[in-house]
């Protein structure tokens, strides 16, 4: 079938542009780590409280600069163990492990790349740096009900 | 014979008459891969 | 003057009776999203222990799934009995059939979601539960439109046999092709809804798989937003050359990008899933990588456009680069409005692409810039070309005239609809970069100056949905003058022509059975093994939740 001449350069400018985003999801995907939170982990969402590591939600130092914050989300609230007000210091990373025990929440620090769904029966996990101090709220980005908006914690990177 | 008249019809019309579409299109094509990576470099920020 | 309608009365019943229930869920959705703004804004709470999130689904469920649905179908038969020729009484006995079912479906559905029985959202993802009424009238709506999908098949494979080996009216083809992708799609959904959802909601079966329910709906999803775009694209490729006194660019191309459609829109649904558990990120890139494709045919539409312009332009003596723009009929409404559908749908489609890609998506998933995009795409692509027709369509089946006060009055409604447009929806994309979460009443959160930045963006979404509001009350207004009070007469029913020197449309276009054929081996391709993961892999199900949607 014929295209005009002014039409195949157009086609070729655009999948040339497409396959240019193909390329760079790919390779940051693939060969830099940036995949999108895909645990494929299960967990019976009715037991989630006497569910390693789901018995004891909060902040655990792992390493220099390294910690790891696990959470239980439900309607409407965000478990994230004894301080409502999860501290740690400028330049840390954070390894967020999520469950919900009834629908499904998302979990997003706003302003940051940590943004992942919980859904009953899978853990989820998602990771990123904090290099800016400041008070980060967390906040639920799926709806979940009535309280959808009412849910919330507050990460706070401390210079 | 049939070539001049094969090539007339192939073009449908001469280029000069579709140089406004080359340049919107091509506009456009800017626009969607300033967005994108405007979001990718945001996302490498954060 | 007397009334020369275009299309068969008869059939122009049964358009009408569609698009009577179409505005009538303009106003009522367009009402709601009004409180939605207000409320947002802070400044407004609802009376009467009316809840946000009932009024989100009455938006979400009206404008999402009725006003569309309904106007699409009505406006495939206006241009299928206007291009293919008037419908039989039987054909046309089962529209009437499909239109009901839908209607009644409507009907029940709405009745559960204003007794705040079935505050789920048009998405009304499990394991949230509605009253099942809900979901069943939810399913009569989706079956009747397959009974006006068949309608539409019959007249096409009816015309096929009245005139062997020719090619077929494009828009004709193209009303069957939407029909055959709506069809494909709602496999997805009607397997969810009454294989899980329907017996779960009724407690015949305890729990529901979540993450298999989700997916299933992700396979309807995608295919849903073209479902609602190759109805505009049908008015952009072929009714706005005729309102410009131009030709159809190609019609063989026309056709091509509609087949490139059916066959990338479907085995897409991941995209809308890139940050759920329990789906390996090989199969996400690979549909991503998919989602890619289905633009191609949308960069093929804008060169066939930005085409048809120029070369109607450049006939009427304009000269230079981009003289031919001022040659196009700006005061014309029926241009005019789709012609900004057009110009919208660019910033929708370059939102679509951030959506749509990995990293990009974590930057804006489930954020308000989301909300952003897809009023930018159906609210405005969509919905403003469905309005530029609708200004010549009603007149026209019905004996009407679209007389110079309605024209103004039809430019002044969408210029309305697009400053109200651009204030809403591009603070929704700031807001929604700066993190702020959709489909969220309104809420200072912590009280952290985050969420706060948020706050003066939902004042300017508030002035913006205002604006709209006034539009969307503004095009209702000019709905029913044109259908009921203006001055009977002759109008238009503009159906381009293909220009003399295009090529031939292939004949491989109409082997529908080729294309579908194509469409399931990609979706097995893209579904089969992390479909069948889920299952295998599946964790306990989950039960219903309903006092966290305000049922007992």
């Amino acid at each position: 079938m014929h295209l005009h001449k002014y039409e195949k350069i157009w086609l070729l400018f655009g999948i040339g542009a497409l396959l240019a985003f193909t390329i760079t999801i790919g390779v940051s995907a693939f060969y830099m780590g940036n995949q999108p939170p895909s645990c494929l982990v299960t967990v019976d969402p009715a037991n989630v409280d006497k569910t390693a590591p789901f018995d004891q939600p909060g902040l655990k130092q792992v390493g220099d600069k390294q910690y790891e914050l696990v959470v239980v989300a439900s309607a409407f609230n965000y478990d994230v163990g004894p301080n409502k007000v999860i501290q740690v210091p400028v330049g840390s990373t954070i390894n967020f492990i999520g469950t919900t025990k009834d629908v499904v929440h998302g979990f997003e620090v706003a302003g940051s790349n940590a943004n992942m769904m919980l859904e009953p029966g899978y853990i989820n996990t998602v990771e990123a740096t904090f290099n800016k101090p400041g008070k980060y709220t967390i906040v639920c980005n799926e709806y979940c009900g009535l309280g959808h908006h009412l849910m919330f914690a507050t990460l706070e990177v401390i210079e | 014979m049939e070539k001049p008249e094969f090539h007339q019809k192939t073009e449908i019309e001469d280029n000069k008459s579709l140089r406004g579409t080359l340049v919107m299109t091509t506009i456009l094509g800017i626009i969607l891969i300033v967005t994108w990576f405007g979001i990718f470099s945001l996302y490498l920020d954060r | 003057m007397n009334p020369i309608a275009s299309i068969d009365p008869k059939d122009a019943k049964l358009t009408m009776a569609h698009f009577y229930v179409a505005f009538i869920s303009l106003f009522l959705g367009a009402t709601a999203g009004l409180l939605q703004v207000l409320v947002r804004s802070g400044k407004v709470t609802l009376p009467a222990g009316i809840q946000y999130y009932q009024v989100l689904t009455v938006h979400g469920v009206l404008l999402a799934l009725v006003l569309t649905t309904f106007f699409i179908i009505g406006f495939i038969f206006a241009t299928q009995s206007k291009t293919a020729g008037t419908y039989t009484d039987g054909e046309r006995r089962w529209g009437w059939i499909g239109y009901w079912m839908m209607t009644i479906g409507v009907a029940i559905a709405a009745t559960f979601i204003l007794l705040g029985e079935a505050s789920v959202l048009y998405t009304m993802y499990a394991p949230l539960m509605a009253h099942p009424l809900h979901y069943i009238g939810l399913t009569l709506v989706v079956v009747g439109s397959w009974v006006c999908g068949f309608v539409v098949f019959h007249r096409h494979y009816r015309w096929k046999k009245e005139n062997p080996g020719q090619v077929t009216p494009l828009l004709s083809y193209m009303g069957v092709m939407t029909m055959i992708l709506w069809l494909v799609a709602c496999l997805g959904l009607a397997t969810t809804v009454l294989v899980q959802i329907i017996p779960w909601s009724l407690g015949l079966v305890p729990t529901i798989d979540v993450l298999i329910s989700r997916t299933l709906f992700w396979y309807f999803g995608h295919p849903l937003v073209y479902f609602w775009l190759l109805p505009a694209y049908m008015a952009w490729y072929v009714i706005v050359p005729k309102v410009i006194g131009g030709k159809i660019f190609s019609d063989a191309l026309a056709r091509l990008s509609f087949v490139l459609f059916i066959l990338f829109s479907i085995p897409v649904g991941f995209h809308h899933q890139l940050l759920e558990p329990g789906i390996d990120p090989f199969w996400k890139y690979l549909q991503v990588v998919l989602t890619f494709l289905v633009v191609i045919p949308s960069l093929m539409t804008a060169f066939a456009l930005f085409a048809t312009f120029e070369m109607r332009g450049r006939e009427l003596g304009a000269t230079g680069l981009m003289g031919w723009w001022r040659k196009m009929p700006w005061k014309d409404a029926r241009f005019f409005a789709p012609f900004m559908g057009m110009v919208f749908f660019a910033a929708g489609g370059a939102g679509g692409l951030v959506n749509a890609s990995h990293q990009l998506n974590q930057v804006v998933h489930n954020t308000i810039w989301v909300t952003g995009h897809f009023h930018l795409t159906v609210g405005t692509a969509v919905a403003m070309t469905f309005f530029g027709v609708t200004f010549w369509l009603v007149p026209s089946i019905t004996g009407r005239k679209l007389t110079p006060k309605m024209n103004k009055l039809a430019l002044i409604q969408t210029w309305l609809w697009s400053i109200g447009m651009v204030f809403m929806s591009g603070s929704m994309h700031a807001a929604g970069l700066l993190g702020a979460p959709r489909r969220s009443a309104f809420s200072t959160y912590a009280g952290n100056s985050d969420t706060l930045a948020w706050l003066p963006y939902q004042i300017s979404q508030a002035v913006g949905g205002t604006i709209l509001f006034l539009g969307a009350m503004l095009m209702v207004y000019i709905f029913v003058n044109l259908a009921f009070y203006a001055p009977k007469g002759e109008e238009e029913f503009p159906v381009g022509e293909v220009h003399d020197k295009a090529e031939k449309v292939p004949m491989v276009f109409e082997n529908f059975k080729l294309w579908i054929a194509i469409t399931f081996a990609l979706v097995v391709f893209a579904y089969t093994i992390p479909f069948i993961d889920m299952i295998q892999n599946a964790p306990p199900g989950s039960p219903g939740w309903t006092t966290v949607i305000g049922r007992q």
